[in-house]
């Protein structure tokens, strides 16, 4: 299967050549495009000067922007499926085949899921999480352990879908969107680092608030 | 409603339609928005100048006060007219995002074809 790792990059410049690098010797079968969502520091030189397969956004369009393009990307240039891989070094590709091989058995999307068979602890940050598994849970009926990993992949009818349409943040809600429409989701249990350099999206109590509302309201509102 | 309240209504409505005019005149109001507030001006004429159709209004909608009525279906129009705003930023928003998209895919495009003539 022609797969695509996408990996979105804003102010990576601490671990972008290492995760790329990780990638070529894990999977020299895998292709992979970087999008550089206009960072400010020098990530776009070291892209440059490295030779590393890139794109180059004009505007910052934010995480979504960025993965959208990758999908449009992958779309544009035929690949089967395609996967979401954080630029901070926080995702590891040797997970990547297993979850290739669900899509092959028929998965639309694969969550590259840290709660799969762990459990989770009792941090802020799950807690948030186990609201949003409680809430899609109650929409959809379906339970997906770990719905804000950023390690998705998806399958060539998903990946139409993602590129083409408004609404598609690669989000919770979007998932849970995808269930109602019948999507088959499978999650696999992966390892995550911490991050080792940049600071999260989500850091700070008011954009986690804010984050956990957009997300509360949207699945169980709009979706 | 008072007359008084009448004269500033028209008043009102006559001001902003010479505002409409001037923005449409300068270029900085498409047709297609400015019929819209044309409508919503056309309706706050009607209220102003046709007491006894406000006077229904309140009537109809068990508002005591007819002026009360009238501000109901004001604020009603111009919470449609947020609305609509809304609509059309989020299409924007969506085009904008397309298009940086679309000019960043193609000049990597471009800059791989460039690199595979030079080789």
């Amino acid at each position: 299967m022609k797969t695509c790792i996408i990996i979105p990059a804003y102010n990576e410049e601490g671990s972008i050549k290492r995760v790329v690098d990780s990638i070529k010797e894990e999977l020299p079968q895998c292709d992979y495009v970087v999008i550089n969502d206009c960072s400010k520091d020098s990530t776009g030189r070291i892209l440059d000067e490295c030779g590393l397969n890139h794109v180059d956004l004009l505007m910052n369009l934010g995480l979504a922007g960025a993965v959208q393009t990758g999908y449009k990307y992958a779309l544009e240039n035929g690949y089967d499926c395609a996967i979401q891989f954080d630029g901070d070094g926080q995702h590891q590709a040797r997970f990547i085949p297993e979850m290739i091989r669900e899509i092959e058995k028929g998965a639309d999307i694969v969550i590259g899921s840290r709660f799969a068979t762990k459990k989770k602890d009792f941090s802020l940050r799950m807690i948030g999480s186990r609201i949003l598994t409680l809430v899609l849970y109650l929409k959809t009926g379906k339970k997906i352990a770990d719905p804000t990993s950023g390690m998705r992949m998806l399958n060539k009818k998903m990946l139409f879908d993602y590129a083409c349409n408004m609404n598609r943040n690669p989000e919770p809600d979007t998932l849970a969107y995808q269930l109602k429409k019948g999507a088959v989701i499978k999650e696999i249990q992966v390892e995550m680092d911490e991050r080792s350099t940049g600071v999260s999206l989500y850091s700070g109590l008011m954009s986690s608030v804010k984050y956990m509302y957009r997300m509360v309201i949207s699945i169980l509102f709009l979706v | 409603m008072s007359t008084r309240t009448h004269l500033i209504l028209i008043l009102m409505t006559v001001f902003f339609f010479w505002v409409l005019l001037r923005g449409m005149k300068k270029s900085r109001l498409s047709t297609d928005i400015a019929v819209l507030w044309v409508g919503f001006l056309f309706l706050l004429v009607v209220l102003s100048i046709f007491p006894q159709f406000s006077a229904l209004m309140a009537e109809i909608m068990g508002i005591k006060t007819v002026i009360n009525a009238v501000f109901l279906v004001i604020i009603f129009l111009l919470i449609c007219m947020v609305f609509f705003l809304c609509l059309q930023v989020s299409v924007l928003n969506e085009r904008v995002k397309n298009l940086v998209q679309e000019i960043s895919l193609a000049e990597t495009r471009t800059s791989h074809s460039e690199d595979k003539t030079a080789e």
